[in-house]
């Protein structure tokens, strides 16, 4: 039985971003009749209709973005700017596939781009800004164990760095990393365990 | 199983992905593998050390910002008509009567000066200058007219 991470996260955002992403992957996945509507008004421009969309998939595309950035704000941005070509781009979506594979599919070549523009290179200087507020900052140690794990992790290719830490930071099964990055989860499995292993291998 | 556990399958231990007889055969090669036992604990301490990395979550201002992005040019398009829509209610509100005879006596004036304008009369700087009167008034409704045909 898999061990859950629920119990590993401290505040309540964090498992209800678990809970989100996990009924969006669902919603996504059987496509039903109210989300087509939804997907063929905000089509015709119905602020309302993509609103429900962006609120239902607002979480795992934000999980992509800071698992592709590792930096809240870059990651908030990134996402901003997926919402807005996929609401310029809505008129063309021909319902040839789900609109969750769509925009999971534009989601992962904005953060390709993103991170072909240089952005998310190595960011060894400012590392210290990204350790997280629950490690204590008097933990000098610790501090600079974190600072270095993501520094690594930044070093990482996107394909491996998304599939780790959509799972060991954002709690995500194979099965929706696999939904998410579009590939089998034979694939995720690989991801992960190469990332894991060069993280390993940077540290030992 | 071969001499080795892959790297892959301790990950998967890690995750609870293995099969219950997959699990117990890689527990039972740990036992007696120091190098794989190894490999574990290390795959252990990179997963356990990213636990504490906060993620992001979504909220209702994270719909707002978006959705304030989708359409920022209505908002602005409206304050661009209404504000100077107010300002001229007012300033006819307070002005009623001066600027009604005020506008009679314009009006006259325009009229006689081009009244004068008969075939062979020169156009002086005070038909120019009429002329530019007119249009200043009437430039901010054809600006406004202008900005919505595109």
């Amino acid at each position: 039985m898999r061990q859950p991470l629920l119990e590993t996260c401290d505040d309540g955002t964090t498992v209800g971003g678990v809970e989100r992403t996990r009924a969006s992957l669902a919603q996504g996945a059987t496509a039903n009749t109210e989300e087509r509507g939804l997907v063929g008004r905000a089509a015709s421009g119905d602020e309302q209709a993509f609103a429900a969309l962006v609120d239902r998939y607002g979480q795992p595309i934000l999980s992509l973005c800071y698992a592709s950035t590792l930096d809240p704000f870059a990651a908030e941005d990134l996402m901003q700017e997926i919402f807005l070509a996929a609401w310029r781009g809505l008129p063309r979506f021909r319902g040839d596939s789900m609109f969750s594979t769509w925009l999971f599919a534009l989601a992962r070549n904005a953060c390709i781009d993103r991170a072909r523009r240089g952005a998310v290179r190595p960011r060894l200087v400012g590392a210290e800004e990204e350790i997280p507020d629950t490690v204590d900052p008097y933990d000098t140690s610790t501090r600079e164990t974190a600072a270095a794990l993501i520094a690594a992790t930044a070093q990482l290719t996107l394909p491996l760095r998304q599939a780790l830490l959509l799972r060991d930071v954002q709690g995500l099964t194979y099965e929706e990393i696999a939904t998410l990055q579009s590939v089998p989860i034979g694939t995720v499995r690989s991801r992960i365990a190469a990332a894991r292993s060069a993280l390993a291998e940077e540290f030992a | 199983m071969s001499d080795h556990v892959t790297n892959e399958q301790l990950s998967m231990m890690i995750d609870g992905e293995l099969s219950p007889v997959t699990q117990a055969a890689v527990r039972a090669h740990l036992v007696g593998c120091p190098h794989c036992a190894s490999t574990h604990d290390q795959l252990i301490e990179v997963t356990a050390a990213l636990r504490p990395l906060q993620s992001l979550a979504w909220s209702d201002s994270s719909l707002q910002i978006v959705m304030s992005r989708i359409n920022p040019r209505r908002r602005h398009t409206r304050a661009v008509v209404l504000a100077p829509v107010f300002f001229a209610v007012v300033v006819l509100v307070v002005l009623s009567r001066p600027l009604v005879e005020a506008g009679a006596l314009i009006g006259q004036a325009i009229l006689s000066a081009f009244a004068s304008l008969a075939p062979g009369n020169v156009v002086t700087s005070t038909h120019v200058l009429y002329v530019l009167v007119v249009v200043a008034l009437l430039f901010p409704a054809i600006s406004i007219r202008l900005s919505r045909w595109r």
